[in-house]
């Protein structure tokens, strides 16, 4: 994590703004994480968190004279508040996970596919929630005026935080029991373990995270508006986790950095690379395509994710793995 | 030569080895027992050599064609039909699909509608349900549709998982008569994979005992149940041989 | 009684591009496991092989200029070709993958070919004159019905027929029921697995070619993006159907269609606009209700 350092005091504006979007995706696929990869239920719905998020960090920090023109239905409360960076941060990633405590409540009675397609429902629902709801969102037209005070250090500074989180939970009695229901259902349920509530509490500690990097990435912007969260994002996270290998936390974080290297490599190559005399660059689009295609060749490659679901710091050399683990049946 | 033999079979699942160097052979019209406690590998034995799963080193060879990491499909077309653990029935197709599916093994439409009425005649009940969905029938009509499916195949090897799983001790019985009454009308290769040793003293052929993946022990199903040779393997006790 | 017919069409209409649509999803489901994410751009993708590509506003046809009988082959063709292609560059490679792996490659096949689009079209919308004479009205027990919706819902009962007759009277549909049901032991008894998944898939491409002509003909417009929300509410059908059970898929993708036109007809004037979300409200009740779906691929499962 110290590349932080080099980056602020020496790269350029763009490279800045690559990287504290790095780490504002890091929150968002490390909450995603929390929930997927120690619950094994994929999830499309979390993007829905980070819309809910993101709208209430709008509320409470555009300044109140703004708010009068953009989204005039905010009870009086609202409309006059104009909080500071940090516990607006915070109440919209609360605002999330007090969402998700009743939609958790009621989906995760679900598994397998059948929860995979509910919290995709929930998704649909909040955009179109915040696409119609004119007076506090202003529709599908933008919200402008929020205070960019996402930068380079306080991104890294709350990714590094939903790491520790997520590392905290997973080691917790909590992340212990979520996964030894998800890898042995019947098992843990006869050990006493309520997969419903289990899984709601990971689902509840997600959606706080995804929460907290929609603030963040509306604050980032500084402006939001329904469609910003709604398939792309949800399909990119997805890929950054799935890519890096979705049961393990080191998978999340390597496939945050590799697929965002991957993008900001392509679109160099879009705006033009001069080579000695020769420069190409390549047609709109492309940088897709190419971003497309990288990526179904690492899935060829690497079926289990970059990392192949083990942990950095427990990696053993397959060697080693094979003869600890001496055949018992 | 035999219709059947794995040689030297090493295969599991992952990093799990489960078999470990295995050497059998089944001849033509032999019936050849498998039995061990759970987890022994007895399944996995019967998945590796229908190429479900993949050996890991070891060769097995059909009527003298090596058949060890073909696809399942390619298998079963040289003649090796396997009904696996819990039978295993298409539940959502008919009981006379199930069959006519198995019977695209076969050369020819008229060698299939043959085969069919043999079916039909050694099941009769079969033949009184045929246009129900399998997934109707009671665990032993399905045991009975599994074992005339592999039949439609026209294999002349039968691997059967765990006939017995999950069946009233009576329909055991009818169970074991059919496939009786099949190794000597239709001079069938047999190969059961079975729990009670008792069933295979009954029925008579040779056994192989598996524990943890390696073979314990191997003789004439009926001669065995008569020592305490077979019980001190099954059960692991120092000094079995 | 003419009043009510409209929206019965429309229900019917509607509810049969979700039909087709779930059907193609359903298909390629039950034979692999995969949620094909690219399906929706297998729609786009035939609706741009209509038009020659230019990244201009307007634009002349290229398949588009054949006769009519020729168009509805050719699309169908080329549906079920980028079908067929993508199982063998793509998913053929990934056929021990687990189905989240699947569904991500499937996504990111999705982006190729919506930037192949992209590139080769532009992203803004063209429009397309396909069959404008379908639009005519026809009276219909006192209702005038767009020609359009009346042959949609014919295309659809022919489709839905034959394939029934596929699946039920056929070598290759018994394989590929067998398949959809259990994979492993079909393969177990020689049906051959590459044969059945290239089948699928080109069924499944065919099915999103006859969406493309329909939606085309619809709206008149050519979108990069018109695929996809039509695979989303198509992925849900498939789901409530009951995952791998095509009449579930077929019935739940009418359901939805029903669903839709009802809530946009009884809803009130000021919620309407969140229409969308009592139908996935809706969706969710009837996941909660009923996990496995309406239609478990079994025995209990009923004959289309």
């Amino acid at each position: 994590m110290l590349i932080v350092v080099p980056i602020d005091l020496f790269a350029s504006g763009v490279t800045t703004r690559t990287f504290t979007e790095m780490f504002v995706q890091m929150v968002l696929v490390v909450g995603l994480y929390l929930f997927v990869g120690n619950s094994g239920v994929i999830s499309f719905g979390h993007v829905g968190f980070m819309c809910i998020g993101a709208y209430a960090t709008a509320w409470l920090t555009v300044p109140p004279m703004m708010k009068q023109f953009t989204i005039k239905g905010l009870p009086e409360i609202l409309a006059q508040a104009q909080l500071p960076f940090l516990p607006s941060v915070l109440l919209a990633g609360l605002l999330a996970a007090a969402v998700a405590v009743p939609v958790g409540l009621v989906l995760m009675r679900l598994s397998g596919i059948a929860a995979s397609i509910a919290t995709f429902a929930f998704l649909a629902i909040v955009n179109n929630v915040y696409s119609n709801w004119d007076a506090w969102t202003a529709g599908t037209s933008s919200i402008v005026g929020i205070p960019t005070e996402t930068n380079i250090w306080t991104s890294w500074l709350f990714a590094s935080a939903a790491i520790l989180v997520a590392y905290a939970y997973s080691v917790s009695r909590f992340g212990l029991a979520l996964r030894s229901a998800r890898d042995e259902p019947v098992a843990a349920a006869a050990a006493g373990i309520d997969m419903v509530f289990q899984r709601t509490i990971a689902f509840v500690g997600s959606a706080f995270l995804c929460g907290v990097a929609g603030a963040l990435y509306a604050h980032f912007l500084g402006v939001v508006n329904p469609d910003a969260f709604f398939l792309s994002v949800t399909f990119t996270a997805l890929a950054m986790l799935i890519l890096g290998g979705m049961s393990s936390l080191s998978g999340a974080v390597t496939g945050v950095v590799f697929v965002t290297l991957l993008i900001s490599l392509f679109r160099t190559l879009e705006r033009g690379v001069s080579v000695g005399d020769a420069s190409f660059s390549l047609p709109a689009g492309s940088q897709e395509i190419a971003i497309g295609i990288a990526m179904i060749l690492v899935l060829i490659r690497r079926p289990a994710g970059l990392i192949g679901n083990r942990e950095f710091k427990w990696t053993r050399s397959p060697a080693k793995a094979e003869r600890r683990h001496k055949p018992a049946i | 030569m035999s219709l059947l033999e794995v040689a030297g079979l090493t295969a599991g699942y992952g990093r799990t080895t489960v078999l470990r160097g295995i050497e059998l052979a089944v001849d033509e019209g032999e019936t050849l027992f498998i039995a061990g406690p759970n987890g022994a590998g007895k399944s996995t034995l019967l998945k590796t050599i229908a190429g479900v799963v993949r050996p890991t080193a070891g060769a097995i060879r059909l009527a003298g064609q090596e058949i060890a990491s073909l696809a399942p499909e390619v298998i079963a077309r040289l003649g090796f039909s396997l009904v696996p653990e819990g039978r295993d029935c298409f539940a959502g197709l008919t009981v006379e699909e199930n069959l006519k599916l198995a019977g695209g093994l076969r050369p020819s439409a008229s060698d299939a509608a043959a085969e069919l009425t043999v079916v039909y005649d050694l099941f009769p009940v079969l033949r009184e349900r045929r246009s129900i969905p399998a997934g109707l029938l009671s665990g032993g009509q399905q045991q009975m549709l599994v074992i005339g499916r592999a039949l439609m195949t026209g294999s002349r090897l039968v691997a059967i998982d765990e006939p017995s799983l999950g069946l009233a001790p009576n329909i055991v019985d009818q169970v074991y008569e059919s496939l009786a009454l099949l190794r000597e009308k239709e001079g069938l290769s047999l190969l059961i994979v079975e729990q009670s040793t008792v069933r295979a003293s009954m029925m008579g052929g040779r056994l192989v005992l598996l524990r943890n993946g390696e073979i314990a022990l191997s003789g004439d199903a009926v001669a065995l149940s008569q020592g305490t040779a077979l019980r001190d393997a099954y059960f692991g006790y120092e000094g079995a041989a | 009684m003419a009043g009510l017919l409209q929206p019965l069409f429309d229900a019917i209409s509607l509810g049969s591009i979700y039909a087709l649509g779930a059907l193609g999803i359903a298909l390629i489901f039950g034979v692999m496991r995969l949620i094909n994410f690219a399906h929706g751009h297998y729609i786009a993708f035939c609706v741009f092989a209509l038009l020659i590509p230019s990244t201009e506003v307007v634009t002349g046809m290229l398949l588009g200029a054949l006769p009519s009988w020729l168009i509805v082959l050719s699309v169908l063709g080329v549906g079920a070709l980028l079908s067929i292609a993508s199982e063998v560059v793509v998913f053929r490679r990934l056929r021990n993958a687990n189905p989240a792996v699947l569904m991500i490659a499937s996504f990111a096949l999705g982006i190729v070919i919506q930037n192949v689009l992209l590139v080769s079209y532009s992203s803004r919308p063209k429009s397309v004159s396909l069959w404008p004479e379908l639009s005519l009205p026809v009276e219909f027990f006192g209702a005038s019905i767009p020609l359009l919706q009346v042959l949609t819902v014919l295309v659809t009962v022919v489709l839905l027929l034959g394939l029934v007759f596929f699946l039920k009277r056929t070598r290759f549909g018994l394989e590929m029921r067998a398949a959809a049901e259990n994979f492993t032991m079909a393969r177990m008894l020689g049906v051959r697995a590459n044969r059945i998944i290239l089948l699928a898939f080109g069924i499944s491409g065919a099915l999103a070619g006859a969406i493309a002509l329909v939606l085309v003909s619809q709206t008149g417009t050519a979108d990069i993006r018109m695929g996809l929300p039509i695979m989303l509410i198509a992925f849900v059908a498939t789901v409530i159907g009951g995952m791998g059970s095509l009449q579930g898929a077929v019935f739940a993708g009418f359901l939805l269609g029903a669903i839709s036109v009802t809530l946009q007809l009884l809803l009130p004037l000021d919620i309407r606009p969140f229409r969308d979300a009592f139908l996935y409200l809706a969706v969710i009740a009837c996941l909660i209700w009923r996990p496995e779906g309406l239609f478990r691929a079994g025995p209990s499962s009923e004959r289309v």
